[in-house]
């Protein structure tokens, strides 16, 4: 009845959204701030949402925790965190040599990603929509040139999930380290080498004043995928315009983090080479054939983990493969039509 | 709270058990140090890194100070604002240390395990293991430090009630505490 | 009044702490009956501002604290300081500077102060430290004329100055919980090129404050000496050498009490200084170093290794349980509003961040003389810290202002008690602990070291007025 419409419509709401980054963090920080503030307006206050930064209800690496047990109804993160929970989950975050932000985006609205990352996250009770990129990320910051792959052996470096397996198979001590340590601990020589973000976010947390080269391209991470999950019984209770509305910031805020990223990585690169002098390398072939060949080992392993990371490896190689086809004669095509010379940083 | 002879059998074994416990435990610290200090040779001389062994200390660290707490209650090394208590009679410190355990630590404890019983099940149900590379897979045997900790509280707890209300009612006599120290000290 | 809540709770947390229950769970069970009383308010329809939910995210919240690896550092410092202690390397240290700077008038005094300093990894923390200090040097002191007053001052404020030296426990601690609150205060502030403040950071900012304290103690040993001659008389050299017990040349105990201990110390501090390895690192290093010195100086047996365990373990175990208590006070505390609270208490602030700095010093200031530094790092700077560091402070500053004002306070209670001790000894002779009657541990050092030894010294000297 219209009364109970009424009654409805005048529910509220306030939900509390756990995020695996400080609040207000530089880029992917904003998303979920940005989502709070589209929810809130769209939903003329019916909807609200308290963002919190790691560790300030949660710690950061809790946020799945937090939304599987109702803690918290929303949470932000990546999803190559909960390896220890569901390892299939990697997929869906950063793949070596997969694919990057538009492709995954498609593979994940169009290519039945999403379903599938749904089904991977289902036991938890815990729903999933994609929330954010990064983009093609950098290759890392060294003390250490690296010529060949010999020059990797015994190089102490950050870097996480998959990326960092294939390392530590060519050779790479890989020490695991909270974000916060990175600087110190390359500055002083604990580690000789990290992979952080990109530009904008590199240059923020100053690392071009612990290392001397900037390498490119990020083959361990072609993109991260963020994502917005959603305690299964909590987003029950809301009415349908609210889940509705709910879906559509999630959308927006999809687009609006890759979008900065973009804007904002640009601006960075130029400040780092031209004012802080940074000397930019490109990994060398050989070493990218090498990462590239233990690359596919580590992503099969990890395909013949479980039945349903079987189906997932199968619907993202398989989509990979034809996107890869298309973008050969696309985006390929046209990069190399609007820029020649090709890479002309060195 | 070290006076055990004169408990009741049940309690007395408990005591003794939590005693023997606490002091096996205790030998994690120079495991844990050696590890460590293994880790810093191989990292630095041998740039050698092994995520196992960083998780395992990280294990160790959380066994000692989770299963320790009861072990540490039973030798009243929690520490004290004691501006007061310390010259209080025994008896009245025992009547305080009656109503924290009932009215404080209980509930806390209690809380502890009702607010954790999801989340351990939940971890023990996907076997969960490490968030990293070539780590432990045993996130869901760390997670039960939690409710075990509070479970040992609970335990000891109980123990440190009856011995409270054994001198409350003087059925022990507390040693003065110029000899419970020296003893401490030998 | 419903809206004052977060204060009522931090009054009758206060009140609680005065019975004498353990800290840990007079925090946290205190929190839990107010969370109980919001949800029971909240279900007969009173709003009583009660946010419930706060509380499932305990567990999380544990676990955090479990697995953060900064805080690894904690029991492996404690054991460093503890092996240091237990196996008389200590000892034999105190001896050498005695020697050193015995025939000196107030020299004692000083090479207390300096052992103290040089025990920095543990004192502070570890009351059983300063309990060695007081078991070691009071008797010498009181056998050679020292007055009571300086003598037992000497001993508890160089057992807080342990606090301020690094590598402290209690800066490992404050660092953790100062670093996050840093980078939230820059992003909050629109800095996205967020400085990070490290527990290494934290060491170096102390070290100059802490160097002055030495050196001011010393300072004021020397001119007291100096002023009042009959209060720290010199030392015979070779009485004190009979005394001691050693019978070999005093170069040779020099290098061999002083140099290895010196040289472990200043390297584990050094690596970290300096960049070199990380705190946990250095004090796994440490530890190990001060397991093969207490191994080359024979004083290692079975017994005393397995002392050392326990002692560790109950310093280690008492330390995260306060972290603990902490953890489920800070989450009611944010469940009634506090944090709103306090901040808007501190936006309405006439001074700006000074005057709002001075308040938070005068709070840290009177808690002091309740809590330790410890209990304030976890309970109070989580929830000042951000919001000041959002003013516009710097951490090192804000850090190492914690640290010195919890020295001050020692140092008040160790001033007061020395004026007290001067027309009223006798008052105070049965629990010469009463010294420093702010700090449990030190006032329990003292009162376990003149229980377990010095007190026939100390009833006889304390008798009669200083
Ligand atoms: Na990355
Ligand atoms: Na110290």
């Amino acid at each position: 009845s219209s009364l109970d419409n009424q009654a409805q419509a005048q529910e509220t709401f306030s939900w509390k959204m756990v995020t695996s980054w400080p609040k207000n963090f530089p880029g992917v920080g904003q998303g979920p701030e940005r989502l709070a503030e589209l929810v809130d307006e769209m939903s003329d206050g019916r909807l609200t949402i308290e963002v919190f930064g790691a560790g300030q209800l949660v710690p950061g690496f809790e946020v799945f925790d937090a939304v599987s047990d109702g803690t918290a109804e929303l949470g932000h993160s990546a999803s190559y965190y909960w390896k220890g929970k569901a390892p299939e989950a990697q997929f869906f975050a950063a793949v070596p040599f997969g694919m990057n932000a538009q492709e995954m985006n498609a593979w994940l609205h169009f290519g039945g990603g999403m379903e599938l990352w749904n089904e991977v996250y289902e036991p938890f009770g815990v729903d999933v929509m994609v929330a954010g990129a990064s983009g093609v990320q950098m290759g890392g910051w060294y003390n250490k040139e690296i010529n060949s792959i010999d020059d990797l052996d015994g190089l102490k470096m950050r870097m996480p999930g998959l990326g960092g397996e294939v390392m530590s198979r060519m050779g790479v001590a890989i020490v695991n380290m909270p974000g916060g340590e990175i600087f110190t601990s390359l500055q002083s020589g604990a580690i000789d080498a990290t992979e952080w973000i990109g530009p904008y976010n590199d240059l923020a947390f100053g690392l071009h004043q612990a290392a001397d080269y900037y390498y490119y391209p990020g083959w361990h991470e072609p993109t991260v995928m963020f994502e917005t999950i959603v305690n299964e019984e909590a987003l029950a209770e809301l009415p349908s315009d609210l889940q509705a509305i709910l879906t559509t910031a999630v959308r927006d805020i999809n687009a609006n983090v890759l979008d900065e990223y973009t804007a904002r990585n640009n601006d960075a690169l130029e400040t780092l080479v031209n004012e802080h002098e940074v000397e930019l390398r490109r990994i060398p072939d050989d070493v990218l054939a090498q990462a590239r060949e233990y690359s596919d080992d580590v992503i099969a392993e990890l395909a013949e983990s479980s039945d349903l990371a079987t189906r997932i490896y199968e619907s993202y190689s398989t989509f990979q493969d034809k996107v890869v086809n298309y973008h050969a004669i696309s985006e390929q095509a046209y990069y190399n039509a609007r820029n020649p010379e090709g890479d002309t940083t060195e | 709270m070290s006076q055990t002879s004169q408990l009741p059998p049940l309690v007395r074994a408990l005591d003794s058990a939590s005693e023997w416990f606490g002091r096996t435990l205790a030998w994690l610290i120079i495991l844990m140090m050696l590890i460590q200090f293994a880790i810093v040779l191989l990292r630095y001389v041998f740039s050698v890194n092994s995520v196992f062994m960083q998780e395992l200390v990280m294990y160790m660290h959380a066994a000692v100070f989770m299963l320790g707490a009861a072990y540490t209650l039973r030798h009243d090394g929690h520490v004290r604002v004691d501006i007061f208590y310390r010259k209080m009679a025994p008896r009245r410190q025992a009547l305080i240390n009656l109503c924290g355990i009932v009215f404080l630590l209980m509930p806390v404890m209690i809380f502890i395990i009702a607010s954790s019983l999801g989340y351990v099940s939940n971890s023990w149900r996907i076997l969960e293991s490490s968030p990293d590379y070539g780590g432990i897979p045993a996130v869901f045997l760390l997670k039960t430090l939690i409710p075990l900790f509070a479970l040992f509280m609970i335990i000891q707890g109980a123990i440190e009630l009856v011995r409270n209300a054994y001198i409350l009612t003087g059925r022990i006599v507390p040693p003065s505490a110029d000899t419970e120290h020296l003893e401490e000290r030998v | 009044m419903l809206e004052f809540m977060p204060l009522i709770l931090f009054a009758v947390i206060c009140i609680v702490l005065m019975f004498g229950f353990p800290v840990a769970f007079s925090l946290s069970g205190t929190a839990l009956v107010f969370a109980g009383l919001g949800l029971g308010l909240e279900a007969m329809g009173v709003d009583a501002n009660f946010d419930a939910g706060y509380l499932a995210a305990l567990p999380n919240r544990l676990y955090g604290i479990m697995t953060n690896t900064t805080l690894l550092a904690v029991p492996l410092f404690v054991l460093m300081g503890v092996l240091l202690e237990k196996s008389k390397v200590a000892e034999t240290l105190l001896d050498a500077m005695a020697l050193l700077f015995g025939s000196l008038r107030g020299g004692l005094g000083i090479s207390v102060t300096l052992v103290g300093m040089l025990m920095a990894a543990s004192t502070g923390i570890v009351g059983a430290t300063v309990v060695t200090m007081g078991l070691m040097s009071l008797p010498t002191m009181l056998k050679r004329n020292y007055s009571m007053s300086l003598a037992t001052g000497t001993i508890c404020a160089t057992g807080t100055l342990g606090q301020i030296i690094p590598p402290s426990i209690a800066l490992v601690l404050l660092g953790d919980v100062l670093s996050s609150a840093y980078q939230q205060a820059q992003l909050d502030m629109g800095i996205f090129s967020p400085k990070t403040v490290s527990v290494g950071d934290l060491f170096m900012g102390a070290l100059v404050p802490g160097m002055i304290l030495v050196v001011l103690y010393m300072l004021y040993i020397a001119a007291t000496a100096w002023l009042r001659p009959h209060t720290a008389p010199p030392a015979d050299r070779q009485e004190l050498m009979d005394e001691l017990g050693h019978t070999s040349g005093i170069g040779w105990l020099l290098l061999k009490g002083l140099v290895p201990p010196v040289v472990l110390i200043v390297a584990v501090l050094g690596s970290i200084l300096s960049g070199f390895a990380t705190p946990t690192e250095a004090s796994a290093v440490g530890a190990f170093g001060a397991l093969v010195l207490a191994l080359a100086y024979r004083q290692l047996d079975l017994a005393t290794l397995k002392d050392v365990l326990r002692s560790t373990t109950h310093v280690t175990t008492m330390v995260f349980m306060i972290l603990i208590g902490a953890a489920l006070f800070s989450l009611v505390f944010r469940a009634y509003g506090g944090e709103h609270m306090v901040t808007e208490l501190f936006e309405g602030m006439p001074g700006g961040v000074v005057g709002a700095t001075i308040i938070v010093m005068l709070v840290i200031f009177l808690l002091g003389f309740i809590l330790d530094f410890i209990e304030i790092t976890f309970v109070v700077v989580p929830i000042v810290g951000p919001i000041l560091l959002a003013m516009g402070l710097d951490p090192i500053w804000l850090g190492i202002m914690i640290a010195i004002n919890s020295n001050l306070i020692s140092d008040t209670a160790v001033w007061l008690c020395a004026v007290l001790s001067a027309w009223r000894c006798a008052a105070i002779s049965a629990h010469i602990g009463d010294l420093s009657w702010r700090d449990s541990f030190h006032s329990d050092s003292v009162r376990h070291a003149v229980d377990a030894g010095a007190l026939p010294w100390a009833s006889d000297l304390v008798a009669q007025p200083v």
